[in-house]
């Protein structure tokens, strides 16, 4: 693989001090995956370098350096192919048109958004793919000192629906055109947060319709066995073989997170569905009914339907 | 800082996960939490100190100990069993998470603040592991090295304590006048003993002092020393060395862990650290470092969890089999091993007259000594600290029985003639002091089990009842607790041999009559 002119100076320059990373590594895991560097090197710090070279050239030493250490570690960390590939294309697709910002501070910046798409993807219900997409667009608005919580607020609308609150947090610290566009709204920041916290199915869109959650886990879903739910004050309990989990959803998805037997048999039991929702066998199905929302399950499917509710 | 610092990437919390509480704050910080550091910096005060002394914990057997071993099982479920060899040993892969000794011992008594002896053979690491935890209350290595005793044959109390001042003794009008150069570790909260064996008896008893009651004197000046987590160590368990220890400094002790042996297959990481010139004290990440109020409000915590009353029978049932020695005393309270150690007569002479029993099945037969109050104390103090560090609510039967084998090593002291370590099959328990006392825990359980005391014990009954309180109570009501207290000895004592249990149990229920019957003296003398 051809390294770009510019990736190639920086490694000479610096090649005592990444050789001795490399060594130190090699030493410490006998399973080191060297090939497995160069290639993150040629298909993620190459076009990183010269993105930063066209904006900052003064700062690619430094993209460089902090990128190449970054790489050791992930690659030390063995990550499975999938994950590595994603790693590869947040990268190219999200630091590439953030390079203002990663000149800026290198190393929080791509262990950030490094961190985030792998948080992203190991996440049932959440888009990262949509995440890297809205991040890319939202470059040119984003500096150094907002990328973090601009990287929350599209987090939330990428389906991470329990970051709603801190989300909402987040956004309010941000430049209001940048909140906005995290947001995909128009108009006043203030009246967009007004609607999002009032109902947690507004989208600038108009009402969420609702999502579909779940799948078999031998396909990569959460669910071992049709799943059983109960209404809790925070969410939903969800009950699938020997696992309970708390489902949290709102207008932009839903997620599930790890909850104890007790709390699912102190929740409400579901109830008849009062309606059948497409997508669901209609035999026996019920509904865990909570103040904004509705979750269907039946004993036939592995997934879940989650609507708003305005009983 | 390192580029890539290996020995200093702490586990990743939560490292115990439990389902979270119904109440719940999802932390949108948390999305940028993964396998890249320095993403965001860590909130101050952040972690939780369960969570933080489990970090420590990972961060030691992962990068500090080479080859650890895994002998504090946990189970959530089926685990892989394997027999091994000749002796078809029991290999068990456990399916949950499970801890080394070793390593969570000593923190354990770092949390406890308690006191803990490391043996085993030179070279295996008990000077590195005891650095290693005076490291954690943070100290500068160098600090620690410095402060740490080495015992040797010539150890004089002023080496160990401190010296007067030379101008104050020629000054001086008065003893009280003559001031001491304290030495400074006396003043650290993580003290370390290196090779305690080594030091001259009359100077382990100025030891004994500073450890047992926590102040130091010298010519009549006292130094009152801070509340402290004490490592020793020791080449020999069995208290030998260059002077044999005073039996009351063992005492003092309240665990004992070994340094097991290193595993070969793990030689290229003994070679890393050579080739980089890593000594783990050098480097252990400020995470995992904990400052006084840390260590103040650990050991608060520690005390804070509660010891469920299952639990707590089950360490009285297991408590009340060792006293007993029915022939070595003519008054019931005095049928104890206590009595006859005292007495002086030959331990031999009197288990030969204790006839009767079933030698083979009273566990109390396997020692020669009963469990001191201090012993207990500590038991407990190790099982709380067991749970807050499992991240239990309560303590569990599980932390019990795993902690008391370290607790009871050089406490509970076993009987090589009993019949039960005759038996091919328990000949491994001689040497292994470990696996025998958890093996007794077990015994003691099964009897409690099936004697049905979870259910079945009008004792505790009774107890309970006089535990609600006299308030109030007339003397028709106090005599019928009487009768029922003395229906219940007579029913005890009928045609059954005495065991241990059932002797702490009349002597209970002979301490509820007493206090009735004093009840109702005083309730005649107020008509």
């Amino acid at each position: 693989m051809t390294l770009s002119a510019v990736l190639v100076r920086e490694l000479a320059a610096a090649r005592p001090r990444f050789n001795a990373l490399v060594a130190t590594a090699r030493r410490a895991r006998s399973g080191f995956d060297t090939a497995a560097l160069a290639d993150a090197v040629a298909i993620r710090l190459d076009p990183l370098a010269v993105a930063v070279e066209a904006v900052a050239p003064d700062r690619t030493a430094s993209v460089v350096d902090a990128g190449f250490a970054l790489s050791v570690v992930l690659v030390d960390q063995a990550l499975s192919g999938e994950r590595r590939l994603l790693v590869d294309r947040v990268w190219r697709e999200v630091a590439v048109p953030l390079a203002a910002v990663v000149a800026e501070r290198p190393e929080p910046a791509l262990a950030m958004l490094t961190n985030a798409a792998l948080k992203l993807a190991a996440t049932a219900g959440a888009g990262v793919d949509e995440w890297m997409v809205r991040m890319a667009v939202l470059a040119p608005l984003v500096d150094a000192d907002t990328l973090a919580a601009a990287g929350q607020v599209v987090a939330w609308r990428a389906g991470m629906a329990h970051y709603r609150e801190g989300a909402l947090a987040a956004a309010d610290g941000l430049p209001e055109a940048l909140a906005l566009a995290a947001i995909g709204a128009q108009g006043s920041w203030a009246g967009v947060r007004a609607a999002l916290a009032a109902d947690r199915w507004w989208t600038p869109e108009g009402g969420a319709p609702g999502t579909r959650f779940g799948g078999f886990t031998g396909f990569g879903g959460p669910f071992a066995s049709p799943p059983e739910v109960r209404a809790g004050t925070h969410g939903v309990f969800v009950r699938s073989g020997a696992r309970t989990g708390l489902l949290v959803a709102d207008a932009w998805g839903a997620t599930l997170h790890p909850a104890s037997e007790h709390e699912f048999y102190a929740a409400l039991p579901a109830v008849r569905a009062p309606a059948a929702p497409p997508g669901l066998p209609k035999d026996d199905l019920h509904a865990a009914i909570t103040a904004d929302m509705i979750v269907f399950a039946s004993p036939l499917s592995h997934f879940v339907e989650v609507q708003p509710w305005r009983g | 800082m390192a580029r890539f610092p290996f020995f200093q990437r702490v586990s990743a919390a939560p490292t115990a996960p439990k389902p979270a509480s119904v109440a719940r704050n999802f932390d949108i910080a948390d999305l940028y939490e993964g396998p890249l550091a320095a993403a965001v910096p860590a909130e101050p005060g952040a972690v939780r100190l369960d969570e933080k002394l489990r970090q420590a914990y990972f961060w030691i057997v992962n990068t500090a100990i080479i080859s650890p071993h895994y002998d504090i099982e946990y189970q959530n479920g089926p685990s892989p069993e394997y027999r091994v060899g000749d002796s078809r040993r029991l290999l068990i892969l456990p399916s949950a998470q499970s801890y080394s000794s070793y390593v969570l011992l000593p923190l354990l008594a770092f949390a406890t603040r308690s006191k803990c002896l490391f043996v085993g053979g030179p070279g295996r690491g008990k000077t590195a592991s005891a650095l290693l935890m005076g490291v954690l209350a943070g100290y500068p290595v160098r600090e620690v090295r410095r402060a740490m005793q080495h015992g040797h044959p010539q150890m004089t109390i002023a080496d160990l304590l401190g010296n007067p001042l030379p101008a104050d003794l020629v000054a001086a009008q008065s003893v009280d006048a003559i001031r001491i150069a304290w030495r400074p570790w006396l003043g650290m909260r993580v003290k370390i003993v290196d090779e305690y064996n080594r030091i001259p008896t009359r100077t382990q008893s100025a030891l004994l002092t500073v450890m047992g009651d926590n102040y130091a004197e010298v010519l009549g000046q006292i130094y009152e020393c801070p509340s402290a987590a004490w490592y020793l160590t020791a080449n020999d368990d069995a208290g030998g060395g260059t002077y044999q220890v005073i039996e009351a400094l063992r005492d003092r002790i309240d665990v004992v862990v070994q340094a097991l042996s290193f595993n070969p297959r793990f030689l290229d990481d003994l070679i890393v650290r050579i080739e980089e010139n890593v000594r783990p004290e050098d480097v252990i990440p400020k995470e995992i470092l904990f400052d006084e109020d840390e260590v103040d409000q650990l050991v608060a915590a520690v005390r804070a969890m509660p010891l469920p009353s299952e639990i707590r029978r089950r360490i009285e049932f297991f408590a009340s089999q060792f006293e007993l020695m029915e022939p070595a005393g003519a008054i019931f309270e005095h049928m104890s091993k206590d009595t006859a150690r005292l007495s002086g007569v030959d331990w031999a002479q009197v288990t030969a007259a204790d006839g009767g029993r079933d030698r083979l099945k009273d566990i109390g037969t396997q020692t020669t000594n009963g469990l001191s109050v201090r012993n207990l104390m500590t038991l407990i103090g190790f099982a709380k600290a067991m749970a807050f560090f499992h991240g239990g609510d309560a303590v569990s039967l599980d932390d019990v029985r795993q902690v008391l084998p370290f607790v009871l090593r050089d406490k509970l002291h076993a009987d090589p003639d009993a019949p039960f370590f005759g038996l091919p099959e328990n000949a491994a328990y001689r040497t292994d002091a470990i696996a025998w006392l958890r093996h007794l825990f077990d015994l003691s359980c099964e009897e409690y089990d099936r004697l049905d005391l979870d259910r079945d014990d009008p004792v505790r009954a009774l107890a309970d009842e006089f535990a609600a309180g006299l308030d109030g109570l007339g003397e028709r009501e106090v005599r019928t607790r009487m009768t029922r207290i003395e229906r219940l000895v007579a029913e005890r004592v009928q045609g059954r041999k005495l065991y241990g249990p059932l002797h702490d149990e009349l002597l209970h229920l002979k301490y509820l009559h007493q206090r009735y019957t004093n009840y109702l003296a005083w309730l005649g003398g107020r008509q």
